[in-house]
């Protein structure tokens, strides 16, 4: 179970980002735990955090003396912030990150903070994850996305560093109420069919309470590793972790395997149809709407996934093409009976990371230090699905 | 005032954040009032108020109101309504506040007895009441025309990010209170006006130490000398929607709290399918609706416009 705070001696813990859907999980665990701790907001504690009379510093991430302020007093830092806000440009989405890292580690530095745990993320490894490439993990993945991105590259700043008191946590997919992953699971297993392919592929799936249990042993442990997995070692594949999600409804998932020549096939074919119709079709919207001057500006800012997602309604044509002969290549493939729900398919990056079939047990999961996972798929799941449920709000 | 007196009305506005840009603003431009002054401890504020009424005075504090000031809309933080509303009646300014009025009954009822005693308007932001949807479900309710009231749900709550508010709106100094303070009673409010006299059951929340973000009301409303059971489930962390659920013997009808123009029948008692959608449109914004029967107020001297006796009854329960 870990230390509690009696046994490890006071401490004061700050905890960057607690307002955040991982970091109110964090600070309210180590509260219950008996812990001093500090909520480290940037803008409002939020809903939840102001609930109770929780120590909360707001600060200002451009701001040095802010942080200053905020840890002045503080012994141990667990850092789960992740600015999600939207910039000009993803460039600059992953430099405000780094540059808050760099301000936070300066001021660990000036105020002797005894241990930094960072919650960085499984993404920055290649999203199809292999033995081979968990047996290097800092051969970092080279993605396009910003949030990989900004995770690898805050990693990099934190690791720069070469102190040994700094952890690096690797979280998988955290799921659980109030989570994207589970909002996104039940999401799908209610309104569509699931497209996975036909290859066995581990979502590496954590709750936040064991990853709270973690970071807690962590901050605890005299010698913790460098980089340390956060992953359920129940070995979780995709389809049981939509079926989790789908059966704590209430519900089955739908769930068709496809070979994965053909999704890649339909996909890459259909995708270059859907990028010469959307960006024809965007493009002359936004010659008539807004000039030859915007329609220069948008072709060479914005890259092909993030304008089809910018597309207004009346112009995802392409998109509706691509789906009808996408479903129509795969439809064979079908049973009648799930045709009633609408096809989900995986964008490239999340088909690569159905394919994922490392062992994380070969890796450190906190093992050295002790650690224990507590919290079962189906325990989670069903927690999650009474918050889902607006049945249990409290 | 009076209509005879023909003084017009001179509006000072008390707070220039979200609410009062948003809302009252438009507003008064629609209705063409003139604003002389605007008082916030922002620059920001203040500056912003001058772009939308250039020859308007500025000040951050109330003191410096000008004497012609007659009117004021109050919108700033709960906890500051008390000591500005006192202010401004004891100088002889009508107000029309944000609700809620202020933070406890006390307050309420020494603000009540202030406008009362120097003859001022004050008047409490509840525009809901005006929703065109409301009057016909008071007519509903007044007539019995789909049977029997069986029972009345509510549910006000959507999932609020920590980015979206200021601060201040999670801070019990500043705000007063937490998902009852600021959705929960509009819903009040709108029950009182339908039932008259609404009576606490059990109130419970998940607050501990700081601001509540879910909480579960349970009621009784007077119908026809008949006790009708009403619950109330307030949220700043899931997605519940903004309606009222009013179940009738023959038919379900379902009052959304952002659309007042429209009302909707369900079927069966036990089925919620929609049977039909009635729009009440082309009238004016319940915005609007609540903006001038504030002006109304003021040229015709009526006092304790409507909100200002049910925020006082809102206390008595609570």
């Amino acid at each position: 179970m870990g230390k509690s705070a009696v046994e490890m001696g006071h401490m004061k813990i700050a905890v960057v980002g607690a307002a955040g859907e991982v970091g109110y999980y964090v600070i309210e665990f180590l509260k219950r735990r008996g812990h001093e701790t500090l909520g480290v907001v940037r803008s409002s504690p939020g809903p939840l955090l102001s609930r109770e009379e929780t120590e909360v510093a707001r600060i200002d991430p451009e701001n040095e003396s802010s942080l200053d302020r905020a840890l002045g007093h503080c012994d141990i830092v667990v850092n789960c912030a992740l600015d999600t806000r939207t910039y000009a440009t993803a460039r600059e989405r992953v430099e405000k990150n780094v540059r808050f890292c760099n301000h936070l580690l300066r001021c660990a530095e000036r105020n002797r903070i005894r241990k930094i745990v960072h919650l960085s993320s499984i993404a920055v490894l290649p999203s199809r994850l292999t033995n081979d490439r968990l047996g290097c993990p800092f051969a970092y993945a080279n993605k396009s996305d910003w949030y990989a991105r900004a995770k690898i590259e805050t990693e990099k700043a934190f690791l720069r560093i070469g102190r040994s008191n700094i952890v690096i946590i690797r979280p998988g997919i955290v799921y659980g109420a109030r989570t994207f992953w589970s909002r996104m699971a039940f999401e799908r297993v209610l309104n569509n069919r699931l497209l996975l392919p036909d290859v066995q592929g581990y979502c590496y799936a954590v709750h936040p309470l064991d990853l709270s249990r973690l970071i807690e042993r962590a901050i605890v442990a005299s010698d913790s590793p460098k980089v340390i997995y956060a992953s359920n070692p129940e070995q979780i594949t995709w389809e049981s972790y939509y079926a989790a999600h789908a059966k704590a409804l209430g519900v089955e998932a739908v769930i068709q395997r496809i070979p994965v020549h053909i999704m890649r096939r339909e996909m890459s074919l259909s995708h270059r149809m859907v990028k010469w119709g959307a960006d024809g079709l965007h493009g002359a919207a936004a010659f008539f709407r807004t000039g030859a001057y915007s329609t220069m500006k948008w072709v060479s800012q914005i890259p092909f996934r993030e304008s089809i997602l910018k597309l207004p309604k009346a112009e995802k044509i392409g998109l509706r093409l691509y789906e009808t002969i996408a479903d129509s290549a795969i439809r064979p493939h079908m049973s009648s009976s799930e045709e009633s729900y609408r096809p989900l398919y995986p964008s490239s990056s999340e088909l690569e990371m159905y394919q994922s079939n490392a062992d994380l047990r070969r890796v450190e999961v906190g093992q050295s230090i002790g650690f224990k996972y507590e919290i079962s798929l189906e325990q989670g799941c069903e927690n999650a699905a009474l918050w889902w449920s607006n049945k249990f709000i409290f | 005032m009076t209509e005879e007196s023909h003084v017009p009305i001179r509006i000072a506005l008390v707070g220039v954040g979200n609410i009062c840009r948003k809302r009252h603003i438009p507003c008064i431009k629609r209705l063409g009032l003139k604003v002389v002054h605007a008082v916030d401890e922002s620059e920001e504020a203040r500056l912003l108020a001058t772009s939308e009424f250039p020859k308007i005075s500025i000040s951050e504090t109330l003191s410096e109101i000008p004497e012609e000031t007659n009117a004021a809309i109050l919108a700033t933080p709960p906890v500051l309504h008390y000591e500005q509303s006192k202010w401004l009646l004891e100088n002889g300014i009508n107000i029309l506040c944000e609700k809620p009025l202020c933070c406890t009954r006390k307050q309420a009822e020494e603000l009540f007895e202030l406008a009362h005693q120097n003859s001022l308007v004050l008047q409490v932001g509840y525009f809901r009441r005006f929703h065109p949807a409301s009057n016909v479900v008071q007519f509903l309710l007044k007539n019995s025309t789909l049977g029997e009231l069986r029972e009345c749900l509510a549910f006000a709550g959507h999932s609020l990010r920590s980015g979206d508010l200021p601060p201040s709106f999670f801070n019990r100094q500043l705000s007063g209170g937490g998902v009852l303070m600021d959705i929960g009673c509009h819903v009040i409010d709108r029950l009182f006006s339908w039932f008259g006299d609404v009576s606490l059951v059990s109130y419970f929340d998940d607050f501990e130490g700081g601001v509540e973000a879910n909480g579960f009301v349970l009621a009784s409303g007077t119908l026809h000398q008949r006790q009708i059971p009403i619950r109330i489930q307030l949220s700043r962390t899931h997605n519940l929607g903004f309606f009222i659920l009013l179940r009738f013997n023959r038919w379900n009808v379902k009052v959304d709290e952002n659309q007042g123009h429209l009302i909707r029948l369900l079927s069966e008692p036990d089925k919620l399918d929609l049977l039909q959608s009635h729009s009440l449109s082309h009238v004016s914004s319940s915005l609007i609706e609540n903006a001038l029967n504030y002006r109304t107020s003021l040229t015709n001297g009526m006092n304790l416009p409507l909100g200002c006796m049910e925020e006082l009854s809102g206390f008595q329960v609570f």
